[in-house]
């Protein structure tokens, strides 16, 4: 994984093979759905498109609740939208043309993607990418297998995305809740808001992860598959989930959603920050 | 299949969430490779009981290579590649003189031979409905007069939440002796040709009873069939079957000492159709300490080992015709100490790793039932090793 992670865990016996489990699990996760090993499941996948592949128990699940993002978000969170990529060049920060992305979009769309009796069947122009769940579902995949294992306290960390074990304990015993910071989507280094977590998920989706400026108006890297242009109506929303995985679903999704994302959160009564790209911050509780 | 969108959207995510299927024995990631040096040494023996010159013994130098990574979907490939020199003198035969007293005869010219093995075992690591791996394992050995083909298989199951572990392995070898200077005795051009099988059986179940503490309690049986004696001592003549028995149990414990230290508790018995027990007894402490990017691993190990002689072994100069009989020492009644220390130290890529081991060996330190006939031939030796690894991946 191209972004810094790391595990908080207790200092007890036992815990480095753990923390070694752990670490086996999110690598064997990144490597499973990378998109740049042409062996990874993923790659499979997309290089047999167009005919039935047979795919494990996993990648089954992971493609359902792909799908299941899919309906609730009435088609913004399509692990099929990828291929605006090809379209969109950060690093040249150059606008697509309208014959590109009327090219492209037809690509997209994963309601016609069906998966039956672990046989995935899609388009032949189709390309999936697990950017979208991957990283947060392995962090729920480390959570729990130090959960397993019996430890109750820590924080899996990949990348800024968050699966919280459970709260420390203060000297009586009771639950102290980390106190996590948002990153300033302006300043990501520094936070502009803390959130009390006692255990669950905890996931931010923004416009500062990958995105180039022209004409003083910013373009980020979370494209509307609908539109092929990038939300851009809010910097920045966290969201806590009873996991990391619901976490970063439902941030992206707050994202694509832009001026109805904080009803759409409130119909959910999760705990949200929402960041307008001037710094201004609504606090759903 | 798609269904409308329901106004609570968490609810319908998180019930595709909570479908999230178990799973944990993931196929390994690590690309390494490794190169270890080991020397091990054997004492010489006591002169006053040596009917020769010789009294130097074997001397063993052993390189080997390893290689790991994974393959494409769920494979993970180990192979390792060894070569051993062997220098030095054996024991021919141990008989009591006219004096009641036993003595050593050693070969007289020093031996020196080399031996090549090579193993492959790819692995397929399972996860979902079931999870667990199988493997396979192919190994030959070379030597001028010894040439060893084994093939294997093993496997491991994880049920109830990943706390409880099967584990199985089942393996075959076919070895054909070629004695070298065959003209020098009987016995040798006997062998030559001779075959050696063995079929192995092992199965074993890991519990985990905590998360400080776990047990494995294994069995295993192992068919020998063939040319079983050695062709290099005289008066050597065992039969050609011999089925053993062992029974293992494994015990670890972590515990809070600095950075994080793990007891290890091991005892194994054996029994065979040679009439022959053994128990073996190991204690190990293994200790982490860290040290700014520097782990250091800290492994000192205890070992006793005790074992009964075979209803043939016999210190008999001159064993009667078609009995069987061997003086072999490692058929006779003895027991050892083991005391080793094994040092690691990981660096980020690099691991450099030393061991030290010695091992003595007396008919004396059996505790109980000592036996009556010396072992004169019982061998001392140390082992020191060192070995790099780098991962590459």
């Amino acid at each position: 994984m191209a972004s810094p992670c790391c595990f908080h865990l207790p200092k007890q016996p036992g815990i480095e093979a753990i923390a070694q489990r752990m670490e086996a699990e999110v690598r064997r996760i990144e490597q499973k759905y990378s998109r740049y090993r042409d062996n990874s499941v993923l790659s499979q996948i997309n290089q047999n498109a167009g005919n039935p592949t047979e795919i494990d128990a996993e990648t089954a699940y992971l493609l359902h609740y792909a799908q299941v993002c899919f309906q609730q978000s009435e088609g913004l969170f399509d692990i099929s939208s990828g291929v605006l990529r090809q379209v969109w060049d950060f690093k040249q920060g150059k606008l697509p043309s309208n014959e590109q992305l009327a090219a492209v979009l037809p690509r997209i769309g994963l309601d016609r993607l069906s998966v039956e009796n672990n046989t995935l069947t899609m388009p032949d122009n189709m390309e999936l990418d697990f950017g979208g769940l991957g990283k947060e579902y392995a962090a729920d995949t480390a959570a729990n297998v130090a959960k397993q294992a019996g430890i109750t306290l820590g924080i899996v960390d990949l990348g800024g995305d968050l699966a919280i074990l459970g709260p420390r304990l203060n000297e009586q015993g009771e639950e102290i809740p980390w106190q996590l910071g948002v990153r300033n989507p302006r300043d990501p280094e520094q936070a502009i808001a803390t959130l009390p977590v006692y255990r669950g998920g905890m996931a931010s989706s923004g416009d500062y992860e990958r995105y180039f400026e022209l004409d003083g108006q910013r373009y980020c890297h979370l494209l509307n598959p609908q539109t092929g242009y990038p939300a851009d109506h809010w910097a920045s929303v966290t969201v806590l989930a009873p996991s990391c995985l619901l976490a970063g679903t439902l941030s992206t999704i707050a994202m694509l959603r832009e001026a109805q994302a904080q009803s759409w959160l409130s119909e959910q009564q999760v705990h949200a920050l929402l960041v307008r790209p001037d710094l201004s911050v609504i606090s759903l509780a | 299949m798609m269904k409308k969108k329901t106004l609570n959207s968490l609810a319908a995510l998180a019930a595709a969430a909570s479908a999230l299927p178990a799973h944990s024995e993931s196929a390994p990631t690590e690309e390494a490779i490794s190169y270890r040096f080991s020397q091990y040494q054997e004492s010489d023996l006591p002169a006053e009981r040596t009917f020769s010159e010789t009294t130097e013994r074997y001397a063993i130098d052993v390189h080997q290579v390893g290689y790991r990574r994974p393959l494409a979907g769920d494979w993970y490939l180990r192979s390792e590649l060894q070569y051993e020199t062997m220098s030095g003198a054996s024991p021919l035969q141990t008989y009591q003189n006219t004096e009641g007293q036993s003595v050593v005869l050693m070969s007289g010219a020093s031996i020196d031979e080399s031996r090549v093995d090579l193993k492959v075992a790819p692995t397929r690591y399972f996860t979902g409905e079931i999870d667990g791996s199988l493997g396979a394992m192919v190994a030959l050995s070379f030597e001028n007069d010894y040439q060893s083909v084994a093939v294997g298989a093993d496997g491991t199951l994880n049920l109830g939440n990943d706390h409880t572990t099967l584990l199985g392995s089942v393996s075959l070898s076919r070895d054909t002796l070629s004695p070298t200077d065959a003209f020098l005795s009987a016995d040798r051009q006997a062998a030559d040709g001779r075959m050696k099988r063995s079929f192995s059986i092992y199965e074993a179940v890991s519990q985990v009873i905590d998360k400080n503490n776990v047990i494995q309690i294994g069995a295993g049986f192992t068919r020998l069939s063939g040319y079983l004696s050695d062709p290099y001592k005289f008066e050597d003549n065992r039969p050609g079957e011999r089925s053993q028995y062992t029974i293992t149990a494994q015990y670890r414990r972590y515990m809070s000492v600095l950075s994080g230290a793990a007891l290890h508790a091991d005892y194994r018995f054996y029994s065979d159709s040679w009439g022959m027990y053994s128990n073996t007894f190991t204690a190990r402490w293994a200790q982490k300490l860290e040290s700014g990017a520097v782990d250091f691993h800290l492994t000192p190990m205890l070992r006793y080992y005790r074992q009964t002689e075979a209803e043939f072994y016999t210190l008999n100069i001159a064993p009667p015709e078609g009995e069987f009989s061997s003086s072999d020492y490692r058929l006779s009644s003895y027991a050892s100490m083991n005391v080793g220390l094994e040092a690691r130290a990981a660096y980020r890529r690099w691991e450099l790793s030393l061991d030290f081991q010695q091992y003595i060996a007396s008919e004396d330190m059996m505790i109980l039932q000592v036996p009556e006939s010396e072992t004169p031939a019982l061998v001392d030796y140390s082992v020191v090793s060192i070995g790099l690894e780098y991962k590459t991946l």
